[in-house]
């Protein structure tokens, strides 16, 4: 049934109606009703649907079609093929979990069919991302994402849009520079398509194209510097929102393009000075944004930094520009969506029974909804990157990756994992452990209904899965798929590390039972870094917003319009005043030479007669 | 030597208008200003006759000098009632009362 | 006949600083009748006859007669003028330019040995005075009209009885 299904949707321009075209048109439908099951029903049927599609055209021999569209190269040729319909499947999958949680969440509030219409408009413009090889078209594809993106973060803040705004400012010039970059490589190629691009090599102007691309890349997954707006952003939107784009959906896109950059379109080799400074990119990310996780206090921003910091570790990966490299950034990154998107649903299940996320508020769920301390506990062990779960196969190739480049970057990426383990030590001791203590009026809180429940329990069995047998995802999907016949299954073949891994776990729980101790309670476990001597101002600062990018941009933009302003200001004045000064002062000149007397004018007047004659002469 | 009193003529005549522009300039009497005018026509009309004398049309200069005195007169004329006119509003016949045009 | 132009000359210059001096009014008109009748006299050594008769009979008769009538109506005293608006002062300061600027003129023409050029021998022209005035001429002569005309409409207006 499978061939049947995907070769009707190879014959004529059936990938881009059943593909891109059917999701839209579902979500405006969707969009139009009201009807609470009605919803449900066709929501899932959609995604399973789609998930459908996704997978027989993972598992056919692959397409390549091309629809002409536009002059100058700019043709819709799509390639179909190992490695981008295993994405489709990917987000097939997640989608069809995320379209359920968010449907049940979403039970009762308003704005639940607009979020549901972006949901759908984002599914088909990230099909046509995927499956696209015209760089142009795959352009078009990323900016529509930018559009459903600033409308699903203007849902409840109509009024207020900051984040809306700061995250339009920073996805827009991140996608500004993957333009210049696309325009860039499509000059020094000479062609717009991927598949017929030879390998560029990373210099002169190649370089500032590779360096476009992958800064538009791996900011459109959330890296620093484009990375302020999710823990803002963690504020304001609604939590299906972040367990489906933060979390998931712009891992896969940004990750993608960012291998399809290293794999197919740039010859990068291990050791240059491209890989150099994509690895640093990643560390810094990795050890500034859990740093910064790391004395939150609400679960939805310590969760949205710790996102921001898991893509360090996938960028580093991929930079490395070794196959183990590039093997672990992408493992890590489908590991990455299963536990964070578990996650942020389990932050949404606590704040649809207690109302809130701030930790200050509640604390010792565990005994009433043991169902998601449990999902919680599992992916904050895959998090933390504890054997044999998948967060720890993932960090170890990206650990063996780093360490044959550098140490450097292999001590970054050892202290983000110490980070990482104590903070969510920290949040799960106090979110879940202690005595019970409940926001006023949320006293009858109990167990989230089987919606909510079951993607949670479907990702935290993913987790183990992934783990445990790991050969399932590595050698039987992303293998074939990156094209790499390396097995990197089963257990770390250095020892070594695995030891120094399990070690740094080790030390971060020491740290957390000092810590707790200390401060008085498992909420404050982290206050001794928090408040140590140096570490004390920079989280000042931090906390102030001098680290924003976007605040710098603000102020670049304030003293643009402040010099346009004093600018505007000297015209101004020109016309107003010193034009008009200089013909009144003229004139009180002349009047005050006119006095009314007889004698003068004559004088005047045969002066000027005078002085005309003596020009003739001299003149002749 | 040739042509000296040509030359002669020529700087007597910037000289009386010289005279002429000045008393034009420096008087406070309406009737000395017409004085000066007349003094400064004179020379204007020698110049012209001068100059017909050289060429040899002395006919053409005529004709223009008698235009020339035609509307010399005239211009007395007027300028003499006009200062009358004056005299009979302010009683003397000093420039100093046409300070209304200041301004 | 040069040297009476000279002399004709040096009295009508002289004329004509008196007319700007003198502190009678009366005596400056006369000054000027006197300057008119030497330009006359110039006029006719240098060939132009007619020219030197109307400017004798208009400049030294009728100019004359008009400006003394203007002093006996406007009863301009002879203590008047050095008196009220202090004449000689201002005026005491004109031949010292005279002989500046006679200087001048005089260096400029050494230096630049500018001589006009000689007197061309009058050419026996086919036309005569009278067909050049009346014939040729004939635009000067409306305009001479016009402006005759002009003028003594002015002197009827200016000199209107006020009821």
């Amino acid at each position: 049934m499978l061939t049947s299904i995907s070769s009707f949707l190879g014959s004529d321009a059936n990938l881009i109606w059943f593909m891109i075209v059917l999701p839209a048109v579902v979500g405006v439908v969707l969009w139009l009703i009201k009807n609470y099951p009605l919803r449900l029903i066709l929501g899932l049927a959609s995604a399973a649907a789609n998930l459908l599609f996704a997978v027989s055209l993972f598992r056919s021999e692959g397409f390549y079609k091309v629809f002409p569209f536009a002059a100058g190269g700019l043709n819709i040729s799509f390639n179909v093929y190992g490695f981008s319909s295993l994405f489709l499947t990917f987000i097939a999958v997640c989608f069809l979990l995320v379209i359920l949680y968010s449907v049940v969440y979403f039970k009762g509030k308003k704005h639940a069919g607009l979020f549901l219409l972006y949901m759908y408009i984002s599914l088909a413009m990230m099909n046509g991302a995927f499956m696209s090889d015209n760089l142009g078209i795959l352009l078009f594809f990323w900016e529509g994402l930018l559009c459903t993106l600033f409308g699903i973060l203007l849902i409840n803040n109509l009024h207020h849009p900051r984040t809306a705004v700061k995250a339009l400012i920073l996805a827009g010039t991140a996608d500004l520079l993957m333009m210049l970059g696309i325009i860039i490589t499509a000059y020094q190629a000479g062609t717009l398509c991927i598949s017929q691009m030879e390998k560029l090599p990373v210099a002169g102007a190649a370089a500032v194209g590779f360096a476009c691309m992958m800064l538009g890349a791996i900011g459109k997954a959330g890296s620093m510097p484009f990375h302020s707006w999710i823990p803002n952003a963690a504020e304001d939107a609604p939590t299906p929102f972040m367990v489906a784009f933060p979390a998931a959906l712009e891992k896969f896109l940004g990750i993608y393009l960012a291998a399809r950059i290293v794999m197919d379109i740039y010859d990068v080799q291990p050791g240059s000075g491209a890989s150099i400074a994509v690895m640093t990119i990643g560390t810094l990310t990795i050890v500034l944004a859990v740093a910064m996780a790391l004395i939150q206090k609400d679960m939805k921003r310590l969760l949205s930094y710790h996102a921001i910091s898991q893509v360090g570790y996938m960028v580093l990966g991929i930079g490395t520009a070794l196959p183990i490299g590039i093997m672990g950034g992408i493992f890590h990154m489908l590991n990455h969506v299963i536990y964070k998107s578990c996650l942020f649903m389990t932050a949404g299940s606590v704040e649809l029974q207690t109302g809130t996320t701030d930790l200050k508020q509640f604390s010792g769920l565990g005994r009433k909804m043991p169902l998601t301390m449990t999902c919680f506990i599992i992916s904050a062990l895959a998090i933390s990157g504890v054997p044999p779960l998948n967060g720890f196969f993932s960090k170890e190739l990206v650990f063996d990756a780093a360490l044959e480049s550098n140490i450097v970057f292999y001590l970054g990426a050892l202290l983000g994992a110490f980070m990482t383990a104590i903070s969510f030590l920290k949040l799960g001791r106090a979110a879940f452990g202690g005595e019970l203590k409940l926001p006023a009026g949320r006293q009858n809180v109990r167990e989230s209904g089987p919606g909510i429940f079951l993607p949670m329990a479907v990702l935290a069995i993913l987790c183990v899965l992934f783990g445990v047998a790991n050969t399932l995802p590595l050698d039987g999907l992303l293998g074939p798929a990156v094209g790499d016949p390396h097995k990197y299954s089963g257990w770390p073949h250095s020892a070594t590390l695995v030891v120094i891994s399990v070690a740094v776990l080790l030390l971060a729980l020491v740290d957390h039972l000092y810590g707790s101790r200390k401060s008085g309670g498992a909420l404050y476990a982290a206050d001794h870094i928090h408040y140590a001597p140096g570490l004390k101002t920079i989280y000042d600062l931090a906390e102030r917003q001098v680290f924003d990018p976007y605040i710098w941009l603000l102020q670049i933009a304030r003293g643009v319009s402040a010099v346009c302003n004093w600018i505007e200001r000297g015209i101004i004045w020109l016309y107003d005043d010193a034009v008009v000064g200089i013909v009144k002062g003229a004139g009180n000149l002349l009047q005050r030479a006119n006095d009314g007397s007889l004698s003068r004018y004559l004088l005047v007047a045969v002066s000027g007669v005078a002085g005309i004659i003596a020009l003739f002469l001299a003149i002749n | 030597m040739e042509a000296y009193m040509e030359t002669v003529i020529l700087i007597v005549g910037f000289l009386l208008i010289v005279a002429g522009c000045y008393c034009l300039i420096r008087t406070y009497h309406l009737l000395k200003v017409i004085i000066g005018v007349e003094v400064a026509m004179k020379a204007v009309t020698m110049f012209v006759i001068l100059a017909g004398f050289i060429n040899g049309k002395a006919p053409l200069a005529q004709a223009f000098v008698i235009t020339v005195i035609v509307i010399e007169v005239v211009v007395a004329v007027v300028a003499v009632g006009l200062a009358l006119n004056l005299y009979r509003l302010y009683g003397n016949m000093d420039i100093r009362n046409l300070r209304k045009l200041k301004g | 006949m040069e040297a009476v132009i000279y002399i004709c000359l040096g009295l009508m210059l002289i004329f004509g600083i008196l007319a700007v001096m003198l502190r009678s009014l009366l005596k400056s008109a006369i000054a000027l009748a006197g300057a008119s009748a030497m330009l006359a006299i110039i006029m006719y050594l240098l060939g132009s006859v007619w020219a030197g008769i109307f400017e004798l009979s208009v400049c030294a008769g009728l100019i004359t007669v008009v400006f003394i009538s203007a002093i006996s109506l406007s009863n301009t005293d002879k203590e008047d003028l050095p008196r009220l608006y202090e004449d000689a002062k201002r005026m005491a300061a004109l031949p010292a330019v005279l002989i500046i600027c006679g200087v001048i003129l005089i260096l400029i023409v050494a230096k630049t040995s500018f001589m006009l050029p000689a007197a061309v021998p009058a050419v026996e022209m086919a036309d005569t005075f009278r067909e050049i005035f009346w014939n040729q001429r004939q635009v000067d002569i409306w305009g001479q009209v016009i402006v005759v005309l002009t003028g003594a409409l002015t002197v009827v207006a200016l000199f209107k009885e006020r009821e």
